[in-house]
């Protein structure tokens, strides 16, 4: 079983069938209207389609290679800085609005900071001064954009 | 003459001193990220383009150009100094100009490479200055159908310049297509692929889709490999090269701005492609007896790419710019910078805006003049961010996506979709599918849709239109004749090794 995950075009081909067969049937829910008069569900009915089989020749590939493959490192995902910074950039969202861009970035540079194999908060925590600074100076002060700066102004 | 009349009138708008001033302030901004390691021109673009928003339109497209010529040149400096390419089109410089800065010429490599554009980025202004009129006269003649077979044509040759399978390429391209579908319906008003998500029946932002994808699954495969850079600051050398510099390399630099011009024009053209074909062109012109030889810090490897690939920089703008149909990724992300500013490029520009496409065309050639100015002295700033090491890097460039992004709606919305496309990106990454053919369907998507109705709807649902029309059935001929070849198992061998070369 761990061989098939070191392949990466059966993956790849895996992710593309999915996709394609996501979009394919999600087109059954509109209108397919005829060539002459298209409805919304004709275009991506096809391509989804077209997709599908892509996604099935590329797996087909990949099965056939399988052996090239298992001799292989592997793709060696690494998760944890996916995590750490898909966190950050989600918590930067989420805070933005309601306590402003200060906190926001405080918690973005921190948080993803976490994610360097060579920490240094106190170099962490200038780059963040510079960062509030410099993101008010040109964002809030410079180009006027909506943004809040702290909760409470 | 039409075309100094023409140009005058371009360099009335360009050289105003605020437009000036914004020409200035993109190139800089555009180098000062450019040149961070792991940046391309698409992120710095994507990251800068709230920048331009307060402005009236005509300085925001002169400024946007200028991000974008400074973003190309801050890859190259990357390149040079650290063998570090920002960006696909900057990977042959790095062969021969990290050499030349391995044996103290870096100087002299950053002077030839900036020289050298500036050249090439003048004669390519001329070249669309006089194309463009023509072309645009030419695609009022396209009907939908011509469109159609012509957007398939340019994403068939994206991918050409896609690294790895073909196969892969294409199901990236129709990937992009259809996340282009998301949203409502034009014609129908139906929301498609929403999933009662309000805010997706507005579609998926591109530029939160290129920020993902370019910038944050950057950062996550870059987090991954870990740090390994070698900076070579402590003698950049004289920049300006010596005379047997300039005798050596003026053949190159015109080489290389005419095959760099040339295949800029092409669909799927652009930078990339430039710089790739013009450095192996160089190297077999030069033969074996080169000295040094190509890959050991030959300058003629340094100035034969640069001029290239800013020629194909510039030249790409005239598909853009005429048919409003975009070459490569980077000007998918200009079409959905300029629709920000309300602004639809297409061959109706011409006339009904001269002011705007003379003044975006003289901006060009203040754009790369600009570049020489501020380049040369600034190496020594440049050098300095060269320095940073990533783990402060990273978070910086977070913050600039982030809030980059929010600032296109103000919506919060958007920045989790860079989140969700980060991560995104990074499977692509690690599963080998390229993802600059996915950011160019996502643009022409919508486009292709829209034209293939119209033509099947004028043709009563016959597709004989799409051969029978001329102008469509060359542009689909062409595209058969691309796929053709690239399947042809000899062709498929020399394009790997193209991208794997030394």
């Amino acid at each position: 079983m761990n061989g098939f995950l070191k392949n990466k075009d059966l993956l790849a081909g895996l992710m593309f069938i999915v996709i394609g067969i996501i979009f394919w049937v999600g087109a059954s829910n509109y209108q397919m209207g005829s060539a002459a008069r298209m409805g919304p569900g004709w275009f991506p009915s096809v391509l989804g389609g077209i997709m599908t089989f892509l996604g099935v020749l590329i797996a087909g590939i990949g099965l056939k290679n399988q052996a090239t493959w298992a001799q292989t490192e592997g793709i060696g995902w690494t998760w944890k800085p996916v995590v750490i910074l898909t966190i950050a950039v989600v918590l930067f969202g989420a805070v933005l609005q309601p306590l402003g861009m200060v906190f926001a970035i405080i918690l973005l540079t921190f948080i993803s900071g976490i994610a360097a194999h060579d920490k240094d908060y106190k170099q962490l925590a200038v780059i963040t001064v510079t960062m509030c600074l410099l993101c008010a100076g040109v964002f809030v002060w410079g180009l006027k954009l909506q943004m809040k700066l702290f909760p409470w102004s | 003459m039409d075309l100094i009349n023409n140009l005058s009138l371009g360099f009335g708008v360009a050289l105003t001193f605020t437009n000036l001033l914004y020409a200035f302030i993109g190139c800089l901004l555009g180098t000062l990220i450019g040149v961070l390691p792991g940046i391309g021109p698409v992120a710095t673009i994507a990251m800068l383009l709230p920048t331009t928003y307060a402005l009236p339109p005509v300085s925001a497209l002169i400024m946007l150009a200028g991000i974008y010529y400074g973003a190309q040149y801050g890859g190259s400096t990357t390149a040079i100094l650290v063998n570090l390419p920002g960006e696909s089109s900057s990977v042959v410089t790095a062969l021969d100009g990290y050499q030349m800065a391995r044996q103290g010429r870096a100087g002299a490599a950053l002077g030839i490479a900036a020289i050298g554009s500036f050249i090439a980025g003048s004669f390519s202004t001329l070249l669309v200055a006089a194309f463009a009129p023509p072309l645009s006269e030419a695609a009022l003649k396209f009907g939908p159908a011509d469109y159609f077979s012509l957007m398939v044509l340019g994403l068939i040759a994206a991918i050409v310049l896609a690294h790895g399978s073909v196969l892969k390429a294409i199901a990236m391209i129709i990937l992009g297509v259809v996340m282009g579908l998301v949203g409502t319906d034009v014609n129908s008003g139906v929301a498609r692929y929403s999933f009662d998500v309000p805010e997706l029946t507005d579609g998926i932002g591109f530029v939160g889709v290129a920020m993902g994808i370019f910038g944050i699954g950057e950062i996550l495969i870059n987090l991954e490999k870990g740090e390994s850079r070698e900076v070579f600051t402590a003698k950049v050398g004289k920049l300006m090269p010596t005379a047997q510099d300039f005798k050596d390399t003026w053949g190159a630099i015109t080489r290389g701005t005419l095959l760099g011009s040339v295949l800029g024009i092409l669909p799927g053209g652009g930078a990339l492609l430039a710089s790739f074909a013009s450095y192996s062109f160089e190297k077999k012109w030069a033969g074996k007896d080169a000295d040094p030889p190509f890959g050991k810090g030959n300058i003629r490897g340094v100035a034969a790419p640069e001029s290239a690939n800013n020629a194909g920089a510039q030249t790409s703008f005239i598909p853009l710019l005429t048919l409003g149909i975009p070459p490569n990724a980077v000007m998918a992300l200009m079409v959905g910078a300029m629709t920000i500013h309300n602004f639809q490029p297409g061959p109706q520009v011409i006339t009904s805006n001269p002011q705007l496409f003379w003044g975006l065309i003289a901006s060009m050639w203040v754009g790369n003049a600009m570049l020489v100015v501020l380049n040369l002295p600034l190496i020594g700033m440049w050098v300095q961010l060269l320095k940073i090491p990533y783990r402060l890097l990273y978070p910086m460039i977070l913050v600039f996506c982030c809030i980059g992004v929010y600032t296109v709606n103000n919506t919060t919305f958007d920045v989790w979709i860079i989140a969700a496309f980060g991560v995104i990106g990074y499977i692509f990454a690690k599963l080998e599918c390229e993802a600059a053919p996915l950011l160019l369907g996502f643009i022409l998507g919508p486009m292709m849709e829209e034209n293939l109705r119209r033509a099947l709807l004028l043709s009563r649902g016959s597709p004989s239109v799409f051969y029978e029309r001329p102008i469509s059935a060359v542009m689909l001929f062409l595209s058969v004749v691309l796929l053709i070849i690239l399947a042809l198992p000899a062709i498929r061998k020399k394009r790997d090794e193209t991208f794997v070369e030394d």
